[in-house]
């Protein structure tokens, strides 16, 4: 006889209700405490009520995650490059994205979008990282810089210009000594 | 669904800041309200590993600063701060500075900033100064030493949370111009002159606290009177940066002094001193005398009903 897959039902911000594997749901902590310390999830009528932030794309993205994450036997560059991919979505999912798996408290997730939020941002201005997220300039004053120009010169030139390369090796061996006068 | 779809919370805010360098994250906290209210949470630079000093250039056009990270890269930033002040010290992140009469603990990257009571100087010129901790430590001494005279070196300490300074001098002192100024191995103050002079200052000896010792470098062999101190020195780090720089920072005829600092050496050994510098204008007359200061890239968020 086949055995049945155990399902939990959960809501999502939009009020409709659907049924997904419990052992992939169970990978976000939220739904994990819900099912196991409230007893919700078994039935329709008692369906996990998700927070706000989870509309029905971003739990499908969200149980796609899990769902790979879930198999065993995978080798961390097979889970890389899966994550490397997954986060491939235009700003405003992956900002959705973030807060959804945040309030899921699926902290790999989190930890993984923020990255690629953070990515967006480097080497932007204020006002283009303004653009990007819609935001508005409410600030008045605050400390701003500006890229002037880049040298040329590569960053290991200059480390080892900082440190004294011209004398090779030797230079940390020149270390001064005193002696009382 | 809620509002706008970058209504991020402000926890996750924090940790994407979190992960940026000193730069993005200054660009960061120039975004907006929240995301400069979620900046506020994080401290980026408390924890980090050291880098390769910045040089922070000031004194040219008002309050306008250039800034030369050690990946070469140069940023501008306005800093009304700097605007006719003068840096005496720069250590972890802070720097000391004298401006408009009174002297100040800054930090360029946040503008946190500790004003210090009762300045006990008028004109910065032939003042060099050190202090043993962040201005936010219990353990903060600062000391500024007045070496104007040729023989007699004058200094005021400050100890954390006192508003009177103390004063000690050292008579026949027999070096040339004290240039820089460093606190040592959690004990004493360092001031050497532009050769192989040093004079050392023990903050917490009753008696003895002055002494005077000769430099010498060596690879290998060396006197059995003699200790090997923990440190080596750089001179004209900011001449030969500015060399071999494609674009040079300065213009024929501008000058510039610049204030060292202390920092890890890469090696791990020891600890490296950047020493002050100043340099002529190539062409005459002068159009701009201006002031630099190495600085660790650090960001301290310290609130505003901070004193010392």
């Amino acid at each position: 006889m086949k055995m049945m897959k155990p399902y939990v039902w959960l809501q999502t911000s939009d009020d409709s209700i659907q049924q997904v594997e419990q052992e992939i749901a169970m990978f976000c902590p939220l739904i994990c405490q819900e099912i196991i310390q409230k007893g919700m999830g078994s039935s329709k009528n008692c369906a996990i009520c998700l927070p706000q932030q989870v509309s029905p794309a971003m739990l499908s993205l969200i149980l796609d995650y899990c769902r790979f994450h879930q198999v065993p036997g995978r080798s961390n560059k097979e889970r890389k490059s899966y994550d490397e991919k997954f986060v491939r979505i235009d700003t405003e999912r992956l900002c959705e994205l973030t807060s959804a798996a945040d309030s899921l408290q699926l902290k790999p997730l989190v930890d993984l979008t923020s990255r690629a939020l953070a990515r967006i941002i480097e080497g932007k201005t204020p006002e283009e990282i303004r653009d990007i997220f819609h935001l508005p300039d409410d600030l008045t004053e605050n400390v701003e810089v500006e890229e002037e120009h880049v040298d040329d010169r590569s960053v290991d030139d200059l480390l080892s210009f900082i440190n004294g390369n011209d004398g090779g090796k030797l230079n940390i061996l020149t270390i001064l000594i005193f002696v009382f006068t | 669904m809620s509002g706008k779809w970058s209504d991020l919370p402000g926890d996750l805010l924090s940790q994407i800041a979190n992960g940026l360098e000193l730069i993005d994250f200054l660009s960061f906290r120039c975004v907006c309200k929240d995301w400069n209210t979620a900046s506020l949470k994080v401290s980026p630079y408390d924890k980090s590993v050291l880098c390769d000093p910045w040089f922070l250039m000031y004194g040219g056009e008002g309050s306008k600063c250039s800034l030369l990270s050690h990946q070469n890269k140069c940023y501008s930033i306005n800093l009304p701060e700097l605007d006719g002040a003068r840096c005496l010290a720069s250590y972890e992140g802070w720097l000391l500075l004298f401006g408009q009469g009174s002297l100040f603990f800054f930090c360029p990257f946040s503008r946190a900033k500790i004003e210090l009571p009762n300045c006990p100087l008028t004109d910065p010129s032939d003042h060099v100064a050190a202090f043993s901790a962040p201005p936010t430590s219990e353990d903060c001494i600062v000391v500024v030493l007045d070496s104007s005279s040729d023989t007699e070196l004058r200094l005021s300490i400050l100890c954390k949370g006192e508003d009177q300074w103390a004063k000690s001098s050292f008579l026949g002192f027999r070096f040339g111009k004290i240039e820089t100024a460093l606190f040592y191995e959690k004990k004493e103050f360092h001031f050497l002159d532009g050769d192989c002079g040093l004079i050392t200052f023990n903050a917490s000896n009753k008696t003895n606290r002055w002494k005077q010792y000769r430099l010498i470098v060596s690879r290998d062999e060396y006197p059995s009177s003699s200790s090997v101190l923990n440190y080596t020195t750089r001179k004209n780090i900011f001449q030969l940066k500015n060399e071999q720089r494609e674009k040079g920072l300065l213009e024929a005829n501008d000058s510039i002094s610049t204030c060292g600092t202390i920092v890890p050496h890469s090696s791990g050994l020891c600890d490296m001193i950047i020493r002050s510098e100043s340099i002529e204008a190539k062409t005459q007359p002068e159009s701009r005398h201006l002031k630099g200061v190495w600085i660790q890239p650090r960001y301290f968020h310290v609130p505003s009903t901070q004193t010392w």
